[in-house]
C-alpha cells in the first residue's frame, strides 16, 4: 500500500469512526449538534458534558481561532482555576461578532447561563434561533429562552415557550420536564441549578456587553 | 301497545338525563360576578365599522369551551362556540354595520372542569365612522442582535385576515428590510431600506422603483429612519451610526444609541441631500425627523452627544421644528424647542402628527429614542392648539407602547406594545375622539388569536396604515436589488 493510500485510509476511516461515534452519540441522546464548524461543533459537545481538561487539552494541541471556543478554553481554565473569575470576564466582555453561527450562538449561552449573565444567554439563544433561518424553532435554543425566563421569573414569557415546544416532537423530552415548573414556578427551590443561576443573577452586578 | 310507547318514553328520558349529565349546557351555567378574562382583552374596547371579527378565548388554560353570543344595541346577534370564537366574517360585518355608534354586548359562557359558568357581560363600542383604510403594513422579525433572521414587510387587510408578503428575506441570506414608509398611508410613495450585502434605499414614487446607494460618503451613513414630506418631492431622513449594548443585569436588556446622527431632506427629483448646520450639529444628535401635514415645518428630536457608552442613560432628546420652505427646498434658520424634555429627565422620540394637524402624538421615555426595547416608554398627545400635553393614560400599559402612526383620516392610530409578555411586540389600534381622549386599544384581531400569539416568535415593527394594497412587484424588487445598479445621491448644503 502506498503512502498516500494508506493516508487516504486511515482519513476514511476516522470518518467512518466519527460517523459511528455521532450515531453512537444520537442514540445516547447525548447532547445535539447544529451548525457551525466542525471545530465548534466538538467544543460544544465538550462544553455541553462539562469537560473542562478536554477542552484545556484539545486547544494546547491547536490552538483555536474561533471566538465562541477561546471563551470555552477560557471558561473551562476558570473552572479548572487556571485562570482567574477577572480575567474569564474580560474575555466575555466584548461579545461582539462572538455569536457568528448557531453553534457559537448555543455554546455562548451555554457559558453565559453557567456564569448567571442570564441575559446574555437569552440573547445568545435569540442568535442562535435566528441563525436557523427556518420557521421551525431550535429545540435548544428554545429550551434556554424557556429556562431563563423561568429563572427571571417571567412567567408568562415561559409559558409561551413551553407551550411552542410541546408543538415540537424533538423539544417534548425537555417540555415535560419543565411543565411543572412553568405551571408552579415556586418549585424552583427544587431545582437546584436553576435556584443557583437565580442566585447569582440576583447579585450580578450590571454591566455592559458590547 | 301502552306498556311498549312507556318503555321508550322511559328509554328516551333516560337518554336524555344521561346526556344532559354528560355535558351540561351554557343554559344551565352558574352565575360569576365578575368579568371574563379574555384573551386578548377585548372588554370596553372601541372599534370601527369593518374591522375584522374580534375573535378571543378564555386566558384560562382550564377553560376548554367557549359560548358567545354577541347582541347590538341596535340589533342583531351573532353566536359562536368552541375553544375560540369564529365569527363569520360576513355576519360579523353585518352586525358592526347595525350598530354603527351603538354596541355590542357580549355574553360569554367557559366551560370549566366540565362546568359551564357565566360571567357579566361586557360591551364593545361600534364608533360612528367606517374603518379609515383598507389596511397596515408592518415588519415582523425574531429577536435576534448579530445575525440577521427570516424577516419580511407585509401587508394585511384589516376587514379580513389576509396577510401577504410584500418583500421577505427568506430567499437572500443577509438581507436585512427596514422601516417600510407610505406617505401618509397612500402606498403610492413609500420607502424602506436594505442593509446587508444588496443594500440600498428603495423609494417608490411616480409610479416606479428606485434604488438608492444605501450609504453616502458625504453623508457618513445610511438614510434610517424617513417622513415623508405631503407634498411628495421631498422625504426627510435621519442618518444614524447606531450601536447596541447588552445588560447583564437589568430589565432593559439592549441599549440601541447612536454614537452620531443628523436630519437631513431628500429631494426625490434631483436626488439631493439638503443638508443644513441647524439639523446637523456636530454635538447634537438630531433624530426621527416628521413633516407637519401642512408641509411647512419639520419636526424632529435633538439631544446633546454624549459619551457612549458609559453615559447612555444621560441622552434625553428634545422636541423640535424648524420651518420648510417646500417651493425652494430651504431649511429655516431658527429652530424651536417646543418640548424641552431633557430638562424634565425625560427623552422624547417618534413625533407623529396627526393628518388634521391638531395633533402630535410622541413617545417619552426615561432616556434615548430606542423606546421599543424601554419598558418605561408610554404614548403621549401633545395638542398643537393650546400647547397642553398629556400622557394616554387609558393608551398605556406598564410595559413599552411605542411606534405609533396615524390612519389616513388622524381618527384612529395604531402603536406597538409589548404588554402581552414583555417581549414581543403587537400591534394595538385605538382612536381620538372629538374630545381628544383615546379609546381603549384592542389586539390586531386574528382568526384565532392566542394561538397565533402564542406560537408566534415573531415582533411587529414600525407599523402604518395603507389606503390600499401596496401592490408591489416584489420578484421585480428583488431582482434589482441583485443586480447592484445604484443611483448615487448629492449631498448639498445652502
Amino acid at each position: 500500500m502506498t503512502t498516500e493510500r494508506l493516508l487516504a485510509f486511515k482519513c476514511a476511516l476516522c470518518g467512518v469512526l466519527v460517523l459511528v461515534g455521532f450515531m453512537f452519540c444520537g442514540c445516547q441522546r447525548t447532547p445535539e449538534l447544529v451548525g457551525g464548524t466542525p471545530e465548534e461543533q466538538a467544543y460544544d459537545l465538550l462544553l455541553q458534558k462539562g469537560k473542562w481538561a478536554d477542552i484545556v487539552e484539545m486547544n494546547r494541541k491547536q490552538p483555536t481561532k474561533s471566538s465562541a471556543c477561546r471563551n470555552a478554553v477560557r471558561l473551562a481554565s476558570w473552572y479548572l482555576g487556571q485562570c482567574s473569575r477577572e480575567e474569564l470576564d474580560l474575555c466575555l466582555a466584548d461579545s461582539h461578532g462572538v455569536l457568528g453561527s448557531e453553534t457559537s450562538a448555543l455554546m455562548m449561552s451555554d457559558i453565559y447561563l453557567r456564569l448567571g449573565m442570564v441575559n446574555m444567554a437569552r440573547r445568545a439563544a435569540f442568535d442562535a434561533m435566528v441563525a436557523m433561518r427556518s420557521e421551525k424553532p431550535n429545540s435548544r435554543a428554545l429550551k434556554r429562552l424557556t429556562e431563563v425566563a423561568i429563572i427571571t421569573g417571567e412567567n408568562e414569557l415561559a409559558r409561551k415557550y413551553l407551550l411552542i415546544g410541546e408543538q415540537h416532537s424533538d423539544c417534548l423530552p425537555w417540555t415535560k420536564k419543565l411543565r411543572p415548573l412553568v405551571e408552579h414556578p415556586e418549585l424552583i427551590v427544587n431545582y437546584p441549578s436553576y435556584k443557583k443561576i437565580r442566585e447569582i443573577h440576583e447579585k450580578l452586578k450590571d454591566d455592559f456587553f458590547l | 301497545m301502552k306498556s311498549s310507547k312507556t318503555i321508550f318514553s322511559f328509554n328516551l328520558l333516560l337518554i336524555v338525563a344521561f346526556l344532559s349529565a354528560c355535558s351540561s349546557s351554557p343554559q344551565d351555567a352558574a352565575l360569576v360576578d365578575a368579568l371574563p378574562v379574555i384573551y386578548p382583552d377585548y372588554v370596553d374596547v372601541t372599534i370601527p365599522v369593518g374591522i375584522a371579527p374580534l375573535n378571543f378565548a378564555m386566558d384560562d388554560d382550564n377553560a376548554t369551551d367557549i359560548d358567545v353570543v354577541v347582541t347590538g344595541s341596535q340589533g342583531g346577534t351573532l353566536h359562536s362556540k368552541g375553544e375560540c370564537t369564529d365569527f363569520d366574517i360576513d355576519q360579523w360585518h353585518t352586525l358592526v354595520e347595525q350598530n354603527r355608534g351603538g354596541q355590542l354586548d357580549v355574553t360569554v359562557c367557559a366551560q370549566q372542569d366540565g362546568q359551564w359558568k357565566r360571567y357579566r357581560d361586557f360591551c364593545i363600542h361600534v364608533a360612528e365612522t367606517d374603518l379609515p383604510d383598507w389596511g397596515i403594513t408592518y415588519r415582523r422579525i425574531a429577536p435576534g442582535y448579530e445575525m440577521f433572521g427570516l424577516m419580511g414587510i407585509y401587508e394585511r387587510e384589516l376587514s379580513t385576515f389576509e396577510e401577504t408578503t410584500l418583500l421577505d428575506n427568506h430567499s437572500n441570506e443577509g438581507m436585512c428590510i427596514n422601516c417600510h414608509t407610505p406617505n401618509r398611508a397612500n402606498p403610492n410613495q413609500h420607502v424602506l431600506h436594505i442593509r446587508g450585502g444588496n443594500g440600498a434605499t428603495l423609494l417608490h414614487t411616480g409610479g416606479k422603483d428606485e434604488l438608492l446607494k444605501a450609504v453616502n460618503d458625504m453623508l457618513g451613513g445610511a438614510m434610517v429612519y424617513p417622513y415623508w414630506h405631503p407634498g411628495g418631492r421631498y422625504c426627510a431622513f435621519s442618518t444614524n451610526k447606531t450601536s447596541q449594548m447588552f445588560h447583564t443585569r437589568k430589565e432593559n436588556v439592549v441599549e440601541v444609541y447612536d454614537t452620531k446622527s443628523d436630519v437631513f431632506v431628500y429631494d426625490t427629483e434631483t436626488h439631493q441631500i439638503i443638508g443644513d448646520t441647524f439639523i446637523m450639529k456636530t454635538l447634537w444628535a438630531e433624530n426621527c425627523p416628521a413633516f407637519s401635514p401642512d408641509g411647512l415645518w419639520l419636526y424632529f428630536v435633538t439631544a446633546r452627544r454624549q459619551i457612549y457608552p458609559t453615559d447612555y442613560d444621560k441622552e434625553r432628546y428634545s422636541l423640535c421644528r424648524v420651518s420648510f420652505d417646500p417651493t425652494t427646498g430651504h431649511i429655516g434658520q431658527q429652530v424651536d424647542t417646543l418640548i424641552n424634555a431633557a430638562a424634565e429627565g425625560k427623552s422624547i422620540s417618534w413625533p407623529r402628527p396627526s393628518y388634521d394637524g391638531r395633533y402630535l402624538m410622541y413617545t417619552l421615555a426615561d432616556y434615548g429614542y430606542f423606546t421599543i426595547w424601554h419598558p418605561e416608554s408610554d404614548l403621549w398627545l401633545l395638542d398643537l392648539q393650546t400647547g397642553e400635553r398629556r400622557p394616554l393614560d387609558t393608551v398605556n400599559s406598564s410595559r413599552a407602547d411605542s411606534f405609533h402612526n396615524w390612519s389616513s383620516d388622524g381618527g384612529w392610530f395604531l402603536f406597538t406594545s409589548r404588554r402581552d409578555d414583555g417581549r414581543y411586540s403587537r400591534i394595538y389600534l385605538s382612536s381620538i375622539g372629538p374630545d381628544g381622549q383615546a379609546t381603549k386599544p384592542f389586539l390586531l384581531p386574528q382568526r384565532d388569536p392566542r394561538n397565533f400569539y402564542t406560537q408566534s416568535l415573531y415582533s411587529y415593527n414600525t407599523p402604518d396604515f395603507t389606503t390600499r394594497p401596496v401592490g408591489n412587484d416584489a420578484q421585480a424588487q428583488i431582482h434589482a436589488l441583485k443586480s447592484g445598479d445604484r443611483i448615487p445621491t448629492e449631498m448639498v448644503k445652502p
